[in-house]
């Protein structure tokens, strides 16, 4: 099921990773963005961002057309590249030190993003106007944000901490909807279903949680992974979840049997971020960064008719 | 306004005298740094219009600025032969204010020099207009300086001092008693907030006159021993001298054991060579020599808990390579690392040169201190004192990432698949096995016991290394801690730094760190530490055979 896989894309550990349907962005401790097309079975690499992050890129959002990329960098910029004329669009660096972004996460449409910082600050920011506008700043119990989501429609946002907190935030009142408990370790991804009525949960504890974003309650587990999930992501109409993990294990499950369907990958090596291929009519086709990029065929197997 | 501050920062630097731990007569002090408990420099200023006024209260001055003001004092106040030094019209001009205003004088005092406006003498006003606008001239820019002196805007002066040449290690300690006799000169007028600057200074003054040695701590009087130690560092690079040269050292904090001998200058012996806590390494000024037994491995550790593990045990006798183990208890300070390049410059019993190896923790810091024994500082391109102290080939021997995967790991089947091998080859002369028994042996020895009741003990590393409930088939890493906020820092701020050759080793390491949050200490390796000390070591040295 393996179509293709890019080594050395980057020379070191590839830690981010947004796919659009032209280009498979992915960034590492090297300071350039690599863009690789999707498309092209063959996978070239169609452009680099060099010198996007000096010192490296650890997460990249995109938006769901591809107009869109943000990037976030070991030395807590963000910045924002504008993918028709692969360009640097803006940067988001009001940040002091304390205040050191870590995750981030891009709107469906790309207008707004979402952040996280290493003292638990949320913030919500308007990204067509200029300079860049914080619309929102939701504090938390000042532990590190792990992790952050904005819902499809944009209107609620959540977030992981490092202590295995989540919260669900409204971005129309700026309150606080839930606090979900039960969780103790780091939390490393949170991912709203394309019908923002689930949050998907996964993190250190193994397994993935998933919760009713209305009521907050937790409604069931995806139990199989046996080490740190570092990732959680929806497929288009959110019939599948894919998650990656530290042991170099890529899971797609189905949301209809709630059980795994595949499981990928032999390398043994992280697996940082697993993400599905936006592409109608063509099965459930994923990418995944770790040691290399790789992309799988119909991924979910034969459960897509 | 000027004088308060100065007044404060001076008198509490007396008062420093008064407290401080290695009280001198005050007297003497003032004496030598010419001052009085009520200094004030405004009285100062003012004394110097005074005839017969004794221009120099410090003997070694040389520094132009203050040299300055008695000199054209004199000019002033009397028909000084040094006039002629001047250049014609400044003289002229000089002599006429001198004979036309006998109260010129009272110009140098800044209030009175205002009330008494009118009666100023035209041309020194004019001169220091003119300077403000030409301050290229040198004439002009003496007195605008002077002007400038006496009034409340001193502090914007810039102190310069010639440090002369970069490396000044070979001259006499009277060289840098005079340079700090300069230093303070030059400070006089921008000595607020540099107090703890001035009281270091003085220290290693009393400390090169009275031939004495001082350790930082003593010298730790201030907010933080860290403020101390950047404040001597930067006095013995700026005066390009090395910091036992000032007096100051750091008191001894590296531990050593191994089979060497440190013939001391006094020829006293040190021998290394003991089971139990291993010796305090003296400062390299002392050594004589060192006599390197039959071992060629060199084993830095960054933990004393470690250390005394290993001393304690005997277990580093029987590890490959017979290492000498060297612990800088954290951050190596400057003996440490010194003794470290000693060993590496020598050549042991076998007249070959030391393998060398580091043992530190999976965390910012642990990769900080590697860095820091094998680049002899923790800057690129420091000063060529800390070359001295370089391990260039020292090799990072862990704890790495992958360790901890395959040490402590309980249940993945990497780690199981190892230990059932390790079961059957019982007979196989397994070394890590044959440590273990002899460690076993040897405690027992120690104890005093017979060696019957070795069959009974199982070396902790054979057991079976599961859960107790044997219930997660495969689990993740156990042992690791979460980053803090200030590991976090550190990396990132060790990521920001500028890389070469040795820092490539382990930038991707810090942003793995990041990225998957977790550290480790040297102790994650809990039981398995010698056994994966051995395993470690014997792939090193095949490594470096073939």
């Amino acid at each position: 099921m393996v179509s293709h896989t890019i080594e050395n894309a980057h020379h070191s550990s590839i830690y981010a990773l947004g796919v659009t349907p032209q280009y498979t962005l992915s960034g590492s401790g090297a300071s350039a963005i690599k863009l690789h097309s999707t498309s092209d079975p063959e996978h070239p690499l169609l452009h680099s961002f060099d010198n996007a992050h000096k010192l490296g890129c650890h997460h990249i959002s995109v938006s769901k057309q591809g107009k869109r990329a943000v990037s976030s960098g070991f030395e807590g910029s963000i910045r924002i590249w504008d993918l028709e004329n692969l360009e640097l669009n803006g940067e988001i660096s009001d940040f002091n030190k304390n205040d050191r972004v870590w995750a981030i996460s891009l709107s469906s449409d790309g207008s707004h993003c979402l952040t996280g910082s290493h003292n638990g600050h949320i913030k919500l920011w308007h990204l067509d106007s200029n300079p860049v506008t914080k619309l929102r700043d939701y504090e938390t119990k000042n532990v590190f944000a792990i992790c952050v989501d904005l819902s499809l429609d944009g209107k609620l946002a959540a977030s992981g901490h490092e202590s295995g907190g989540v919260y669900v935030f409204s971005n129309e009142t700026g309150r606080m909807l839930h606090s979900l408990t039960g969780l103790i370790k780091p939390v490393r991804a949170v991912a709203f279903s394309p019908s923002g009525k689930l949050l998907a949960v996964c993190g250190d504890f193994q397994v993935i949680a998933i919760y009713d974003v209305q009521s907050g309650e937790q409604v069931f587990n995806l139990v199989g992974h046996t080490t740190w999930v570092f990732s959680v992501t929806w497929s288009e109409a959110g019939q599948f979840l894919a998650s990656s993990s530290f042991d170099g294990k890529t899971k797609v499950w189905s949301m209809d049997s709630r059980s795994c369907v595949t499981t990928l990958g032999e390398s043994g090596k992280p697996v940082f971020k697993a993400s599905f291929v936006p592409r109608y009519g063509t099965g459930e086709d994923l990418v995944t960064v770790g040691p290399h990029i790789t992309y799988y065929r119909e991924a979910s197997g034969t459960a897509k008719g | 306004m000027a004088s308060d501050p100065d007044e404060t920062a001076l008198s509490s630097v007396i008062d420093l005298y008064q407290d401080g731990p290695t009280a001198v007569e005050e007297d003497i002090i003032c004496d030598y740094f010419g001052w009085d408990d009520d200094v004030n420099i405004r009285d100062d200023l003012a004394q110097y219009s005074a005839p017969g006024y004794s221009p120099s209260p410090f003997p070694t001055i040389n520094h132009t600025q203050l040299d300055m003001i008695p000199e054209e004092l004199d000019n002033y106040t009397s028909s000084s032969p040094r006039i002629s030094e001047n250049t014609e019209t400044q003289a002229s001009h000089r002599e006429e204010s001198i004979y036309n205003e006998p109260s010129s004088s009272s110009v140098y005092d800044h209030d009175i020099a205002t009330h008494n406006e009118p009666q100023l003498p035209h041309h020194i006003n004019d001169a220091a207009n003119t300077v403000r606008n030409s301050p290229t001239d040198p004439t002009a820019d003496l007195q605008f300086r002077l002007y400038k002196l006496l009034t409340d805007s001193r502090t914007d002066e810039e102190v310069t001092i010639n440090w002369e040449e970069a490396d000044n290690s070979s001259r006499p300690s009277a060289w840098i008693l005079e340079k700090i006799d300069e230093v303070f000169c030059a400070w006089m007028d921008v000595i607020t907030n540099k107090s703890a600057f001035v009281r270091i200074l003085e220290l290693i003054a009393e400390a090169i006159k009275l031939d004495k040695i001082y350790t930082k701590r003593d010298v730790a009087i201030f907010r933080s021993q860290q403020t101390v130690n950047n404040l001597v560092d930067d006095i013995s690079i700026a005066l390009g001298v090395p910091r036992r040269t000032l007096h100051i050292t750091a008191a001894a904090k590296g531990l050593v054991c191994g089979d060497l001998k440190i013939l001391k200058l006094d020829n006293s012996t040190i021998n290394c060579n003991i089971i139990g806590e291993g010796v305090l390494v003296p400062t390299s000024s002392d050594i004589k020599k060192v006599k390197i037994g039959d071992c060629n491995t060199v084993l830095i550790i960054e933990k004393e808990a470690i250390f005394r593990t290993l001393t304690e045990s005997g277990d580093w006798r029987r590890l490959p390579g017979r290492p000498i183990l060297l612990c800088g208890k954290g951050y190596p300070d400057i003996a440490t690392r010194e003794f470290a390049r000693y060993l590496y410059l020598n050549k042991n019993a076998g007249g070959e040169y030391l393998d060398f190896y580091c043992l530190v923790d999976y965390d910012p810091h642990g990769l900080d201190i590697y860095t820091m024994y094998k680049r002899g500082s923790l800057l690129i391109g420091g000063s060529t004192q800390y070359d001295q102290m370089a391990v260039p080939s020292l090799r990072h021997l862990g704890v790495k990432f992958s360790d901890i995967l395959d040490y402590c790991c309980s249940d993945s089947s990497s780690a199981e698949g190892k230990h059932e091998q390790m079961i059957p080859e019982k007979g196989n002369n397994s070394v890590s096995q044959n440590i273990e028994r002899e460690s076993v042996t040897f405690t027992n020895r120690m104890m005093g016991e017979e060696e019957t009741q070795q069959e009974e003990l199982e070396p902790i590393s054979k057991r079976p290394r599961r859960h107790a409930d044997g219930r997660y088939r495969s689990s993740p890493p156990r042992g690791l801690l979460l980053m803090t906020a200030h590991d976090r820092t550190k990396a990132i701020s060790m990521l920001h730094r500028e890389h070469d050759e040795i820092s490539e080793e382990y930038v991707s390491d810090l942003r793995k760190l990041l990225v998957v949050g977790y550290k480790a200490e040297i102790q994650v390796l809990g039981d398995q530490l010698v056994r994966y000390l051995d395993e470690k070591l014997r792939d090193q040295r095949i490594g470096y055979a073939t």
